[in-house]
């Protein structure tokens, strides 16, 4: 009966003695573990085999080959972080050229409409009636923008007018914010480039 | 002189000191070079692969994370490198093989007939014992076998590297050295 309780208790002292030779063991479960060896010749004989398993093991390792830093060194190219070409270097800045394109597109779209509308003399059947279509929602759609910008213009006028005539200790706060709105816009336009992401390996 | 730890030495290098990657490179070869021999089971193409890993490592300094162990994310790399070469070997030996050869894809893993599984382990020298026992393991040990072993991570880079709980990790190399331990009883001192 006592020596199966003492076969149970080496069995589990088994992993803690692995744990305990990679360094890995708790204090309080290896001075746990140092007073059960004290007593028990089985599980001495065990840490001596496991030390020899890793004494083994370290026998198995190969050596580097002489002159491999070297090699590794001399074959180092230029870090991707310091290689990063403009074209691999994305921004969050707007493309400009694509607003370039639109505007190009807009207008020949605009011209070859009005030119097949007046060369068909006014009726350009559904097509030339399509173009003409757009052309006239195009030209609402401007006019409609720079009525509301000019009323805008005109509001925001009359307001600060208002505000130089009551408080100019306002109109200078609303001045050092708009100064610092303005500030602040263009550090994020001016902010750094994010190279693209590639795979860690 | 106290050595610099790996994450100094990583921002050194950034700084644009190549010099500091050559000591990291130093500090790591032997455990680099030794976990992928453990996987390729080949001298030379455990040097290429690792000189490989550290190339891509120098170019993708700038995207480590100081919050992680730089020997983990080596080693993580290091892995996939291993992986993907052992796939392309595998891709080459199947190509070559005859229809009739009876290939059951673990050929490539014993590139020499001298390690064959039938040999009697008494009549091997230690180091071959050795060998043979490892690769005996089934994979999911041997992996931590060589990592603790032979790459000598700490338990918990081996948890973050396999991101797998500690608790596992302790079991299974436990139960992996007990395998070894079994197999290579007779070259064991008590």
């Amino acid at each position: 009966m006592g020596e199966s309780k003492k076969e149970l208790d080496c069995v589990q002292h088994m992993e803690a003695l692995d744990l305990a030779l990679d360094g890995a063991l708790p204090a309080a479960e290896a001075r746990q573990l140092e007073a059960h060896l004290t007593g028990c010749d089985g599980c001495r004989e065990e840490r001596q085999r496991l030390l020899s398993l890793r004494e083994a093991l370290g026998e198995a390792k190969i050596a580097v080959r002489e002159g491999f830093q070297n090699e590794v060194m001399a074959a180092l190219p230029a870090a991707g972080w310091q290689t990063a070409t403009a074209a691999q270097i994305t921004t969050t800045a707007p493309p400009r050229r694509a607003y370039v394109r639109a505007a190009v597109l807009l207008v020949a779209l605009g011209g070859a409409s009005t030119l097949f509308f007046t060369l068909s003399g006014g009726d350009g059947g559904p097509l030339g009636g399509s173009l003409a279509a757009l052309v006239s929602s195009l030209g609402a759609a401007l006019v409609a923008g720079a009525g509301l910008l000019g009323a805008s213009w005109s509001g925001l006028g009359m307001a600060i007018g208002e505000m130089f005539s009551e408080s100019p200790l306002t109109a200078v706060g609303l001045g050092v914010l708009l100064v610092c709105l303005s500030g602040l816009l263009v550090s994020m336009l001016r902010r750094r480039p994010q190279v693209a992401e590639q795979r860690d390996d | 002189m106290e050595p610099l730890p790996d994450e100094e030495l990583v921002s050194t290098v950034l700084a644009g000191d190549q010099d500091a990657f050559g000591q990291l490179v130093g500090r790591y070869q032997g455990r680099l070079v030794n976990y992928l021999y453990r996987l390729l089971r080949d001298t030379d193409e455990a040097h290429d692969v690792a000189q490989e890993v550290f190339i891509k490592v120098y170019q993708a300094l700038d995207r480590f994370d100081p919050r992680y162990r730089f020997s983990t994310w080596l080693f993580r790399v290091g892995q996939n490198a291993a992986i993907d070469h052992i796939r392309k070997r595998r891709l080459k030996l199947v190509s070559l093989a005859r229809p009739d050869d009876g290939d059951d894809g673990r050929d490539w893993e014993l590139p020499s007939g001298e390690r064959g599984p039938y040999r009697e382990l008494r009549n091997l020298e230690r180091g071959e014992a050795i060998q043979q026992a490892i690769e005996g393991l089934p994979d999911e040990y041997r992996e931590l076998i060589s990592l603790r072993h032979f790459g000598e991570l700490s338990y918990d880079d081996i948890a973050q590297l396999k991101g797998m709980p500690l608790g596992t990790v302790k079991n299974k190399l436990f139960r992996g050295r007990q395998m070894l331990k079994e197999q290579l009883a007779d070259f064991l001192t008590d």
